[in-house]
């Protein structure tokens, strides 16, 4: 197997909140996978046991091929991350925080390092409590990226960062590091810019995956179908895979997965006019399963 | 890694290491500037402030950043283990308190004025206050430092430190007597430094095993048990250190008090154990039956061969503490113990009585007396009563002292004749103390009278060393002279009732008769030597210049009646002093350097204790024991 990261069976409870439930995950060598869920769903719990910032009450954490424990630091050699909220310490400059990180990383590139610096318009003499959050957030992706990461751990990052550099980052940064054998885990909740990028999809809810599919082939099986019929009519032909279901007086628009010949016989036969067929965005896909 | 974290640390407190310079430089303005009280004073309390308040500060405070905005979140993401984070931040804040602490521990040590809020500065002694004080200060800091990683309000980890910490110092203040003596010094630091580093390694395994950053219920509840688990593993540490395998555990006897009868060396020791040193089998015995508490009095009589005691015990009952049950006596040697009455029991004439004073044997050894007072619901007698009988305990008789009130009550001394008694009644107020010493006579009750009141009854009370002399002849006493504002030591002969002074607003330490009982070797803080006052002639004479005062003197008399004195001399080194009758210097003998060691760091808390013997001296410190043959000049290991 080419998996990068394997999570098999993990949970997590906080208090008598189960937030993760036997949670299951395989990422591929240098792809992306996307990851959605509502606020408080459990994505950044999830990162953060990644990291391990957190224990997990149980369950594996696969990492390279070899199991990973709460108190291991050595596998985060390969692993970078860029949370939502940076928080680095006010006192130190953008140049010394990039210092005191390299001690930590084998692989850190200071040329990288600059590179970055300037690409993403940071000045090294800068303190950090001087700077914007969105500035943060770009020195966050430097230390990131000039640890050149084998993982890449994005906690919802690029909210906060200013249009030019979000492109850059979905349009180019993404590419070049991904084509460089990294994998990046991209957990978010814009979900039309992860669209995007990603190349696996997994929806968290309820502590569970309730998605976990590779985007592309997801795509070409998912189909929303507007069609003229009575919800009572509908719930009679038993029709399965419906993601999502919104009724109005024309009739029902559907999400459908996977999508086949005969569902679409089906629902042609209960319809009063042709039924139309399209592809949903994401944003649909994503209100469809977590609603 | 290590290092980063811990440069981290240092450049986080630059505030608080500003702080400290800021103190420091206080100090050493002050050092230089005067050397008046005030000056001193106030250099004292920032002196004792500064480094317990940093260490609150350091340790309450190191992971209160962490927990401000979740930072605990990126630090720990980063591949380090969290127990290099612990263990590099506590490193970090521990060298930057140890730094402070040695830099203002050098400039008192240096700085002339800052000496001076010391007394009497000695370096030995200064290294071992500069220890105790560093443990304190240890002790503080990991317990603050342990606590901050469990909560993240550094006020409430502050407060929490100080309750704790505050809880360990005064359980360490109320058994250091007890510690050192079961442990020795070193066993004692041994057990407070374990219970420091128990607490610290329990933190870590907590912290790094358990606890979730993520949640205050379970840091709440890792505090409970990592409270718990502390106290348990702390008793765990004792429990170690009192096995005797464990090679910090060798006990050490502390001594207090001192008397010497003949050849006999007695010595009382914190727990109120009395001690003989047996000079023909040259080893310390301890004395059979005998068991006081603090105010074991040492005060034997020497002419009748016996000394007086009172035995503590449960007196039957299976709860409570020991209490004193018997008035007892025996031989010097500690063989022929007998009771001369007995507190408790129904076939008992002194049941449920208190003794009220010290056992004193009269000149010949034949008989015993003592004060006693009643329980509260005796009927008919409700005063004190003085008793006396045989040292067998026959032939028990009675006389009550309504004169006695509330005054305290020594037995000083029995006339030959056997006929009188003469106490000293000691009464406290607020401000005075009253003293009056009596002669009774056993027959026909209070004969003369002497009596004196004290302004400062402190002073009187806790100036050490024996105040009567070997034959209870003379009493050494202070003088309250009213018109003058005048407080003088004086003699007072217990035979003629006669008094002469000594000397003015001298208060004398140290104070040691000499065997023939007429002579009185002393010191005290004004002068830098040794002093004999002769009784008989009333005349005073500097018997031992002490060049350097930074050494407390310790001196003693031979059984011949020759002076000895250990003490500094101006070319350096630790000498016994042997002198003439003239109290010219007659040889000098060098301390050998492992014995001067070896008593060296416990002189920091308590001097060793020299007695002179027949042509021998005794060297008693915590440590050990040795004595040195003054003929061959031979030291050999007592114990």
């Amino acid at each position: 197997m080419n998996d990068t990261l394997k999570i098999e069976d993990l949970s997590k409870t906080f208090g008598r909140k189960k937030v993760l439930q036997r949670l299951n995950l395989s990422l591929e060598k240098g792809k992306v996978c996307g990851l959605l869920g509502l606020n408080g769903e459990g994505k950044t719990t999830l990162i953060r046991i990644l990291l391990g910032v957190i224990p997990r009450d149980a369950g594996r954490v696969i990492y390279d091929g070899q199991p990973v424990k709460f108190a291991d630091a050595a596998y985060k050699r390969t692993i970078g991350y860029i949370a939502e909220e940076n928080i680095f310490y006010g006192r130190m400059t953008v140049r010394e925080l990039l210092r005191f990180n390299a001690a930590f990383y084998p692989s850190w590139s200071g040329r990288k390092a600059e590179d970055y610096l300037g690409r993403f318009g940071l000045a090294g003499r800068d303190r950090i409590r001087t700077l914007s959050r969105g500035q943060k957030l770009k020195l966050g992706c430097v230390v990131a990226l000039a640890a050149s990461p084998g993982l890449l751990l994005l906690d919802d990052p690029t909210s906060g960062l200013d249009v030019p550099t979000r492109q850059d980052f979905l349009r180019n940064i993404i590419r070049e590091i991904t084509e460089g054998g990294t994998t990046v885990l991209f957990a978010s909740h814009q979900v039309h810019e992860l669209e995007k990028v990603i190349d696996r999809l997994a929806i968290l809810h309820g502590g569970r995956l309730v998605l976990d599919v590779d985007y592309e082939d997801f795509r070409s099986k998912i189909k929303k179908v507007s069609l003229a019929v009575t919800p009572e009519k509908l719930e009679k032909v038993k029709v399965e895979g419906i993601v999502s279901q919104r009724s109005s007086t024309d009739g029902c628009e559907l999400i459908v997965y996977p999508w086949n010949e005969k569902k679409e016989k089906t629902l042609a036969a209960v319809s009063h006019t042709p039924i139309e067929t399209s592809v949903p965005s994401l944003e649909e896909i994503f209100v469809g399963y977590v609603s | 890694m290590f290092g980063k974290i811990f440069l981290k640390e240092w450049r986080d407190n630059w505030l608080l290491l500003s702080l400290t310079a800021l103190v420091l430089a206080a100090l050493i303005v002050l050092g230089i500037s005067g050397q008046d009280k005030a000056t001193v004073g106030v250099a004292g309390v920032l002196l004792i402030l500064v480094l317990p308040v940093t260490a609150l500060l350091l340790g309450s405070g190191a992971y209160g950043s962490e927990y401000k905005d979740n930072a605990w979140s990126y630090l720990f993401s980063r591949p380090v283990r969290k127990s290099t984070v612990w263990i590099s931040k506590y490193l970090a804040l521990l060298s930057f308190l140890a730094a402070a602490f040695l830099i203002l521990n050098l400039a008192v040590a240096i700085l002339p004025g800052l000496k001076a809020v010391l007394a009497d500065f000695y370096a030995p002694s200064f290294v071992g206050r500069v220890v105790l004080y560093g443990l304190v200060i240890f002790l503080i800091f990991t317990i603050a430092y342990s606590l901050s990683i469990l909560s993240e309000k550094p006020l409430i980890v502050l407060a929490l430190s100080v309750l704790i910490g505050g809880l360990i110092f005064w359980l360490h203040t109320q058994f250091i007597q007890f510690f050192r003596e079961r442990y020795g010094t070193w066993g004692f630091f041994a057990w407070f430094g374990l219970f420091i580093a128990v607490s610290f390694a329990l933190a870590s395994i907590l912290t790094l095993a358990k606890v979730d950053f993520g949640q205050k219920a379970k840091k709440t509840w890792a505090f409970i048990w990592f409270v718990l688990l502390f106290l348990a593993l702390s008793f765990l540490a004792e429990i170690l250190i009192v096995s005797k395998g464990h090679p910090l555990a060798k006990p050490g006897i502390v001594f207090w008090q001192t008397s010497k009868i003949h050849d006999t060396a007695y010595l009382g020791t914190y727990t109120g154990r009395l001690m003989r040193y047996d000079s023909q089998k040259d080893a310390f015995r301890p004395m059979p039956g005998v068991f006081n508490d603090y105010g074991l009095d040492l005060e034997f009589s020497s002419a009748g061969g016996k000394i007086g005691f009172i035995k503590y015990s449960h007196a039957g009952r299976l709860w409570g503490g020991m209490t004193p049950s018997e008035a007892c006596a025996a031989n010097l040697d500690g063989s022929q113990v007998t009771t001369l009455a007995r507190f408790y029991g129904k076939d008992s004439a002194l049941n449920g009585w208190s003794p009220w004073s010290n056992i004193l044997i009269s000149s010949d050894g034949s008989q015993a007396a003592f004060v006693a007072v009643p329980p509260p619901r005796e009927k008919g007698k409700t005063q004190p009563h003085l008793y006396w009988m045989k040292v067998d305990g026959s032939a028990l008789k009675s006389k009550p002292l309504d004169f006695l009130g509330k005054s305290s009550v020594k037995l000083l001394s029995w006339s030959e004749d056997g006929k009188d008694i003469v106490l000293r009644l000691a009464e406290k107020s607020v401000h005075s103390l009253w003293v009056r010493i009596i002669r009774f006579s056993l027959d026909a009750g209070v004969g003369r009278t002497w009596e004196t009141r004290l302004p400062f009854p402190n002073n009187y009370e806790w100036i050490p060393g024996s105040s009567l002399s070997p034959t209870r002849r003379y009493l050494i006493t202070q003088l309250w002279d009213e018109t003058q504002e005048k407080e003088a030591t004086a003699l007072l002969d217990l035979a003629s009732f006669k008094i002469k002074e000594i000397g003015t607003n001298v208060p004398l330490f140290g104070r040691t008769w000499s065997p023939r009982d007429d002579r009185l070797a002393f010191t005290s803080f004004r002068s830098q030597g040794v002093w004999v006052y002769a009784a008989l002639e009333g005349s005073l004479k500097k018997a031992w210049e002490q060049p350097d005062k930074r050494i407390r003197l310790s001196f003693d008399w031979l059984a011949d009646g020759r002076l000895l004195v250990a003490g500094k001399e101006k070319d350096g080194g630790d000498t016994l002093v042997l002198l003439k009758e003239d109290f010219s210097p007659d040889r000098r003998i060098k301390f050998p350097e492992e014995i001067w060691r070896k008593i060296a760091l416990p002189q920091a808390y308590y001097r060793y204790i020299l007695i002179g013997l027949e042509e021998k001296a005794l060297i008693v410190s915590e440590s050990g024991a040795w004595r040195l043959d003054l003929k061959t000049e031979q030291w050999t290991k007592v114990y």
